[in-house]
């Protein structure tokens, strides 16, 4: 019966159980095997194909090859495609939102320079006082107090890296100091902002210009 | 139904990862690969290329979308692997392009058999020949039912009808036309 169905499957005359049932049967005989390649031999041969008489068996021998290399046997380009795991999208935010988000992280940004020119300006005036600063005395914490020109983003610390205020708080602080040790501080931190120019950092000026605008200083008695 | 169909169900199979599907493919189509190929690169290299396009077409089985016949997209792997064969060989692929219309027609014409061995041609024109004897002695029923079938292409419903038989019939009588040409291919074979 498997012989019949092979020659109706040669004609293309067999049902999907029925080619189902070749490929069993076939699988389990070389014999069938080889009848299917005589078979297919034949018709090619009165077709006009040359027929090589087989010196080993070609198609085995392309069967073990593909088993060799299994892991070849796919080609990635040429993968099924499936459909791809959609991830839940998140919920595009108004404008005003992003803009809020981003303000939010420019004020971060903001004060991480900030903070570090404070740490330089506390050890600076540290120095210049030559006398130890308590860390609990307003009267000699330098208080940068950048002048944000009502800027949002910019938030003031003090030497403890604490956020004294913000620059849309009105209050602007004033630093107890001396007008000798207040001039000095200033000059420095304009060297300070100025140094990178020179140096040729000019995006980092920049950014440094706009996080921290001149300085001020005022000394106890009320002068720059 | 005619032979497209029976590669469809195979490639179908095939395509699922059934490699017994394939192998029928293999087996239906080795020798028209082995000349295909063999009329580039020569008839030495040619069952390795044409081992090498057999492994191509497994692995790029699953993107074969049907828009042709199975073997004209085999055919199509088969010239481009025997031209990358002769580059990787430092050889100029020949100019002589072969259409791809000659992918249905192939070994049909005699110009495409001119590079052939001497001993395939001995041995496809001894199959041919013994074929024809083996078909001239069938009796009748069984021999109109092979000649409608093979020469002139008819389905089996259609051969039913015009035999005036059930199509069992048919299909018995084409098998047993094919068990006696198979007793003298055989030995040629072997």
């Amino acid at each position: 019966m498997s012989e019949e169905l092979l020659s109706a499957l040669l004609d293309g005359e067999c049902t999907p159980a029925e080619v189902e049932e070749v490929l069993a049967a076939i699988d389990r005989s070389p014999a069938l095997k080889a009848r299917w390649s005589r078979m297919c031999a034949s018709r090619d041969a009165r077709a006009g194909v040359s027929i090589a008489k087989p010196a080993f068996d070609f198609a085995a021998g392309v069967m073990a090859a593909l088993d060799e290399a299994p892991a070849e046997a796919v080609n990635p380009k040429v993968v099924p495609l499936r459909p791809r795991a959609v991830a839940p999208q998140p919920v595009p935010l108004p404008a005003a939102a992003v803009s809020a988000r981003s303000l939010r992280w420019q004020r971060f940004a903001g004060l991480a320079v900030a903070a570090s020119i404070t740490g330089v300006v506390a050890i600076s005036g540290r120095n210049l006082l030559d006398r130890p600063i308590a860390s609990d005395s307003a009267a000699t914490l330098a208080q940068v107090t950048a002048d944000a020109g009502g800027n949002p983003d910019i938030v003031k610390v003090n030497a403890n890296g604490e956020i004294v205020s913000t620059a849309d708080q009105d209050a602007v602080l004033s630093a107890q100091l001396d007008d000798e040790t207040a001039s000095k501080l200033t000059g420095y931190i304009i060297e300070h902002i100025n140094l990178p120019a020179r140096a040729g950092m000019g995006g980092a000026l920049g950014y440094t210009r706009i996080v921290a605008q001149p300085g001020s200083y005022a000394s106890a008695s009320g002068s720059n | 139904m005619n032979p497209d169909i029976t590669d469809e169900e195979l490639v179908v199979l095939a395509q699922s990862g059934d490699k017994r599907a394939f192998e029928m493919l293999v087996r239906k189509y080795q020798h028209k690969i082995v000349q295909l190929v063999s009329r580039l690169v020569g008839d030495g290299d040619a069952p390795d290329v044409a081992q090498e396009t057999l492994i191509k077409a497994w692995r790029a089985l699953k993107g074969f979308q049907g828009n042709s016949a199975f073997y004209t997209w085999l055919y199509r792997i088969g010239i481009n692997t025997a031209k990358n064969h002769l580059v990787s060989r430092g050889r100029r692929p020949s100019n002589q392009d072969i259409d791809i219309a000659d992918a249905e027609q192939f070994g049909h014409t005699e110009h495409l058999s001119d590079v052939d061995t001497p001993e395939s041609l001995l041995l496809s024109d001894e199959i041919k020949q013994k074929v024809g004897e083996v078909i001239a002695k069938l009796p009748p029923d069984l021999r109109q039912a092979i000649v409608l079938r093979e020469l002139e292409g008819l389905s089996y419903e259609e051969i039913a009808e015009a035999m005036d038989c059930p199509i069992g019939t048919v299909r018995s009588r084409i098998f047993r036309a094919r068990e006696a040409i198979d007793a003298v291919v055989n030995p040629l074979m072997s």
